[in-house]
């Protein structure tokens, strides 16, 4: 039974090491960031809160796991980052002891310009943008006929940068955060007292797309998202990276049943270099 | 802005961020009237019957509120929020704590049972040589009519059950015959009972009533919730039935669907969309209604509540909440118990035999 309830955390333990382990056997080579291709691969671990007024009132928090992929692509005189994230959750209520699942799936691009006056400096700011779409399945365990809420987003969000490399025991590190607040906002919800989409109303079979269509634009005082990105990165000299995440969003939509949500993880990811 | 600037801005991010706690409060005591409160507005947006029920909600806040506010203890203010919702005269309507679980049973209540399955099963199937229980479906044949006794809606069924179901009454081994489709056949029609069947899955509905169907026929709409506002509903959204199964074996023969007060819900839609199919004829006593779907969600102290937050018109037009009307009124006494008779099953017996 201690292992069987164990199986996860060494799962993910194996799966780290399988990462690092390949990231460091690659040959030596000099290593520079810049004008460098990067596919990422992380995994970890994740926490929620949500009070989704559509299924209750009830705070709802627990812990997950995380996977990402991605592609990191850094030019002479930009970043640009394609990252595709899986989130899967188990919340509970304490008040009256539910359960939840949660499915969250997240995808971002996003952009960093270099300023010239920045660049050289020992903390470099660099602005940019995020783009991102996100799906989520809020299944309640106890619930029957509305147990599954979907919902998506689609955001475009000015973003901040600011890194600071180093170098600890020889060794090149980068310590870094991003930030950002979206101004626009694409959001589908179910119908009010429902879980179908107004979209799959009358239609036999519903399809992907019913869940994107007829939802609302919103922005700042309707809906508010900020999210934050903190990392260590660990550059190898053969070119590969080892880096360390932290994430975390709060997101608030002010919709007929208003919704709330927390979101951490604390990732581990390989940046190969392609 | 200068760099220091926004150092300090992302030291501030980095100190708040984590923090959204602040904005995600919980009480975990709440007081009487945030429950009440959540109770009485989330029913008041979201149930779906209000109109057609000419229910004064506003006047049952004005009633119940300061019972609940007086509550002295979890018992009392249950009771008080249960005896709101009684007001709905809805059985999808129930609240569900540790305690207790509300109910308002007066559509199957207030009416006699007109069902015993203790007789049907001594009398009609045991007997029987070919009763089978399939799935979770009765089967046998009586007096050269097939009959099927379903209990829930909520065990689930499947097309090639049905198709099994069909084939048996269509195809009588044992007779020697294998005349299939034709009052010469085995079976000269079929019964179908889901007295005493309280609903489930509307999915399990739409399978047997399919199996029966030919060409897509419509046999009701349903309106969505859209908004707080009593009236607020979605564009109907229209159902159908249309054969599914096994084209060999389309059942064409008369069917007598059974029903009493206490077939409610997914059973009262059932009885409502078979009622539509040309060789089908609804017996028995007036279905118990339950035309709308519930939907679940929880009071701020953890209690589980349920309610109506759908409207069903049958193609008629007529709203299925309050029940399906038989074709042919049948009522059961206690002198066909003590007989061992049903007179339902006998009645439909005759009148299928007779078409």
């Amino acid at each position: 039974m201690l292992i069987l309830t164990r199986l996860p955390v060494l799962y993910l333990g194996f799966i780290a090491f399988f990462n690092c382990y390949f990231s460091f056997g690659q040959g030596n080579s000099a290593s520079a960031f810049e004008k460098k291709t990067h596919f990422i691969t992380g995994i970890g671990g994740s926490y929620v809160n949500v009070i989704d007024e559509g299924i209750s009132p009830l705070l709802y928090n627990g812990i997950g796991g995380a996977v990402i992929l991605g592609h990191f692509q850094e030019k002479g005189k930009s970043i640009n980052t394609f990252s595709a994230k899986f989130d899967f959750n188990n919340p509970s209520s304490s008040i009256s002891n539910a359960e939840m699942y949660t499915y969250r799936l997240e995808g971002h691009y996003q952009r960093y310009w270099k300023l010239e006056s920045q660049e050289k400096k020992h903390l470099v700011i660099r602005p940019g943008i995020d783009v991102s779409a996100k799906w989520a399945l809020r299944q309640h365990l106890s619930f029957t006929n509305n147990s599954q809420h979907i919902e998506t987003r689609f955001s475009a969000a000015p973003s901040l940068m600011i890194v600071f490399p180093f170098k600890l025991w020889n060794r090149e590190f980068e310590l870094g955060s991003f930030t950002s607040v979206p101004f626009l906002t694409y959001a589908t919800r179910p119908l009010f007292a429902s879980t179908r989409f107004s979209a799959s109303v009358n239609k036999e079979e519903v399809e992907f797309f019913d869940y994107v269509k007829e939802g609302k634009i919103i922005s700042l005082g309707s809906y508010f998202k900020w999210s934050a990105q903190y990392y260590l990165y660990y550059s190898l000299k053969n070119g590969n990276g080892l880096r360390l995440d932290y994430f975390w969003s709060y997101e608030s939509y002010k919709a007929l049943n208003p919704i709330k949500t927390g979101e951490h993880s604390i990732m581990i990811s390989t940046f190969f270099k392609i | 802005m200068k760099l220091k600037h926004i150092i300090i801005l992302l030291i501030i991010s980095l100190a708040f961020a984590s923090c959204e706690r602040l904005f995600m409060k919980e009480d975990p005591e709440p007081e009487n009237a945030e429950i009440f409160d959540h109770l009485w507005k989330t029913v008041d947006e979201k149930y779906s019957f209000f109109i057609d029920k000419n229910i004064d909600w506003d006047s049952a806040r004005d009633v119940f509120r300061p019972k609940a506010l007086n509550a002295r203890n979890s018992i009392e203010l249950f009771n008080t929020l249960a005896d709101m919702l009684f007001i709905l005269e809805d059985g999808h309507v129930n609240i569900s704590a540790g305690i207790d679980l509300s109910r308002n049973w007066d559509w199957f209540l207030k009416y006699p049972s007109n069902f015993n399955f203790d007789v049907i099963e001594r009398n009609y199937l045991i007997p029987s040589q070919d009763y089978q229980i399939s799935g979770p479906i009765h089967n046998t044949i009586i007096d050269s009519v097939g009959y099927m006794y379903y209990e829930s809606f909520s065990d689930n069924v499947s097309t090639s059950l049905m198709d099994y179901l069909v084939l048996k009454f269509l195809i009588n081994e044992r007779e020697g015959s294998f005349e299939i489709n034709s009052l010469k056949g085995p079976v000269a029609g079929l019964i179908i009972d889901v007295r005493n069947n309280g609903g489930g899955s509307i999915s399990n509905a739409f399978t047997i009533a399919n199996r029966f169907a030919d060409e897509k026929i419509k046999v009701a709409e349903w309106f969505y919730k859209i908004g707080p506002e009593h009236d607020a509903f979605s564009q109907a959204e229209k159902k159908h039935l249309k054969f599914e199964g096994d084209e060999e074996y389309k059942f064409n023969k008369p069917i007598v669907v059974l029903v009493n007060r206490s077939s409610y819900s997914s059973a009262n839609f059932f009885a409502s969309m078979m009622s539509f199919l040309p060789n089908v004829t609804i017996m028995g006593d007036q279905t118990g209604g339950g035309g709308g779907l519930p939907i679940n969600n929880e009071l701020p102290n953890g209690w589980r509540y349920r309610f109506s937050s759908t409207r069903t018109l049958d193609a008629n037009g007529n709203n299925i909440e309050f029940g399906v009307k038989p074709d042919i009124f049948i009522e059961l006494d206690s002198t066909d118990y003590a007989n061992g008779k049903d007179k339902m099953i006998e009645e439909a017996i005759n009148f299928i035999k007779n078409q």
